[in-house]
């Protein structure tokens, strides 16, 4: 019994340090850790429309950021509203869906959806939109880009994921990222203006077909998991999409 | 070194994967390429030889009946610190590691040899151990992976080695080398290579 | 009621059979591997992941919601200060510990009143608490964010496919001590190859959308 008592002590102390030194670590590391995901972001956005930004620092990243992104805010009808910020939304991950929800407090209520983050990029000009959704063990987060006729893919890039290395995590190669660049002249709706996004195939025949692009072999479900929730993404942003300026 | 058992056995004879049956689990994950298989061997290395260490530092204070409890805890927070220290100085690296970080801390091996080795010898032996175990894994990670990159994608650390006009004239990559059943059947083979050299016969 | 008993039961449906957590996720592949080779063995530990399973995956659960996700300790607490908290970072360590204090409670119970399946198991029992599929199932459960009754439900049919499977495994092992099959390969070498195929067997449920 004794026995049993000093057994329990023991691991209610290692428990209590390893918490404590966790909780230290976490807290003082929190402030870094946070301004390098939103750096990582910037990169991304910046990754989507075909500018490298990895061999910079930190401020040339910024630099580079404030001469090529405009931040901007639409609502559903797909106008721009001017009197909210991007950095007034919060981005909230639905968990079952892997679908982002976007927040904005206004007069005590909380709107739902109602506002959406959009980002406006100079040379290449165009617009990038922010996708997510359920891979096979992850949500997949990343970013859409489309060139200034709204239709034309400029890139697609992925910040955060946690898909097999090797399969469903290729969604991060070059490979499969470069089928997205202006080039390859892939588009998303059709002459008619409807929406057909983009259909990741799992063949690798969409050379010259201008809604698919290549999957991943063995990666069935990242593949389709993107094909279902690129089109769903896109569909928030139609009433925006369709207008063309 | 070369000579010490300790370091000498896990590599081939007592093999963690081939002949203790520990760590099959990332040897089917990360061995699609080979680039991941080295890095997921640098991360094993790092976390085994530390908790080796940390645990058998500790070892004669850890009562028997909640060892189990007290090593995950030390394994646990140590792969979760490592973790935080790579996302707040090395953010690219630990995005690349993420995935690996959770294969880590539930990685066989280092459990097991906490619990069979670190916990009855010295901090240097269990260092040494460490080592070993995770060379030993190192080296069947990579073997499958060059097998499985090379069969499945036709290249070799993402150097493409077939060339396409093999391609063209009908070669096709095999898909299910890809796949975990794929890394069964190649660590099956290998297993059958390692003991009709070795002679262990299994009852 | 009849529709909340359909969702209860696809669920397990699911999780035994189209989405076996060691067939088609693969996790739990160290103990399947080792202790397949004898029926009771098999059996043991597979009553054992079962086990684990049920009280980890629920207990998690709560942990979960109700200490670790952001604004999880306002809830209860009603402090307002703790609204901005979010201790998902703790979440391995959390949903480990209960795992590993419940083996240890196994491995208790199995000392004294099985010692015979105590043996045999041998260190794979306190690999029980770092076998990928318990952890998998807690981890797929937060990140799917299942209700608590769907987490109930999916703690015992993700033990109960684990179970399935490496029962089958020593069932096709047990037939199989009087083939002839070449030094090498017996034991490992051959459960490897067996198990490529019944992979391959259970990738043909990927499709199935229930």
């Amino acid at each position: 019994m004794l026995n049993r008592l000093k057994s329990i002590k023991f691991v209610m102390l290692v428990s209590f340090v390893s918490s404590l030194l966790l909780a230290i670590i976490y807290s003082s590391v929190k402030p870094m850790v946070d301004t390098n995901i939103i750096l990582d972001k910037k990169q991304s956005i910046l990754k989507s429309i075909g500018v490298d930004t990895s061999l910079l620092s930190n401020n040339e990243i910024e630099i580079k950021y404030k001469n090529h992104i405009i931040e901007l805010v639409v609502d559903n009808n797909g106008d721009i509203v001017k009197n909210i910020d991007l950095s007034d939304i919060e981005w909230k991950e639905n968990k079952s869906s892997g679908q982002t929800n976007y927040i904005v407090k206004s007069e005590g209520e909380l709107l739902i959806n109602k506002y959406l983050p959009i980002y406006q990029s100079k040379n290449p000009n165009g617009y990038i939109i922010p996708i997510s959704g359920k891979g096979l063990w992850s949500t997949l987060k990343g970013y859409f880009a489309v060139s200034e006729d709204k239709s034309s893919t400029l890139g697609i890039v992925f910040y955060a994921h946690g898909e097999t290395p090797g399969l469903g995590a290729e969604i991060d190669k070059a490979w499969f990222q470069n089928q997205f660049k202006i080039d390859q002249e892939k588009k998303i709706f059709d002459e008619d203006r409807n929406l057909k996004s983009i259909k990741v195939n799992k063949q690798k025949n969409t050379l010259g077909k201008p809604y698919e692009v290549d999957g991943i072999t063995g990666a069935t479900v990242t593949s389709d998991g993107v094909t279902k929730f690129l089109k769903r993404d896109l569909q928030r942003y139609i009433n925006f999409l369709r207008v063309l300026n | 070194m070369l000579k010490n058992k300790v370091f000498t056995d896990p590599l081939i004879d007592n093999n963690p994967i081939t002949r203790q049956v520990l760590g099959i689990c990332s040897a089917l994950a990360v061995t699609v390429k080979v680039e991941q298989a080295i890095v997921m061997t640098f991360a094993l290395t790092f976390v085994l030889t530390m908790s080796n260490v940390i645990i058998s530092l500790f070892r004669k204070y850890i009562p028997h009946n909640v060892r189990i409890i007290i090593q995950l805890t030390i394994i646990a927070s140590l792969v979760v610190l490592i973790d935080l220290v790579l996302k707040a100085f090395l953010y690219s690296v630990s995005k690349e590691l993420s995935v690996f970080v959770g294969l880590i801390i539930t990685n066989c091996i280092v459990m097991g040899r906490a619990d069979a080795y670190a916990m009855n010898n010295n901090v240097k032996n269990s260092f040494i151990d460490g080592l070993g175990n995770s060379f030993g894994y190192g080296l069947i990670l990579i073997i499958v992976a060059i097998f499985r990159e090379f069969f499945g994608s036709g290249a070799i650390y993402g150097i493409t080695i077939i060339p396409s006009s093999l391609y063209d004239s009908g070669y096709i990559d095999n898909g299910l080398m890809l796949l975990a059943p794929g890394a069964f059947i190649v660590l099956g083979l290998i297993i059958w290579l390692q003991r009709t050299k070795t002679g262990f016969i299994e009852d | 009621m009849a529709e909340i008993l359909e969702h209860y039961l696809s669920l397990a449906t699911k999780s035994i059979f189209i989405e076996n957590i060691l067939l088609a996720y693969f996790l739990g592949m160290c103990s399947f591997l080792a202790l397949s080779n004898k029926v009771e063995t098999a059996s043991g530990i597979g009553k054992a992941v079962i086990f684990v399973n049920a009280i980890t995956v629920p207990l998690n659960w709560f942990i979960k919601n109700y200490f670790l996700d952001e604004g999880a300790l306002a809830s209860w607490t009603g402090i307002e200060a703790f609204e901005t908290v979010d201790l998902s970072f703790l979440t391995f360590i959390a949903f480990i510990a209960t795992i590993a204090a419940a083996v240890q409670l196994v491995e208790m119970f199995l000392d004294r009143f099985s010692p015979k399946l105590y043996s045999s198991l041998g260190i794979f029992l306190p690999l029980i608490a770092v076998n990928c599929s318990i952890l998998g199932s807690s981890l797929f459960m937060g990140e799917r964010d299942y209700a608590f009754m769907e987490s109930v439900v999916f703690g015992i049919s993700a033990g109960i496919g684990w179970h399935l499977a490496i029962l089958t495994m020593s069932a096709i092992r047990y037939k199989l001590r009087y083939s002839n099959i070449p030094d090498g390969l017996k034991g490992l070498g051959i459960t490897m190859i067996l198990t490529g195929l019944l992979a391959i067997a259970f990738l043909s449920f990927s499709g199935i959308n229930l």
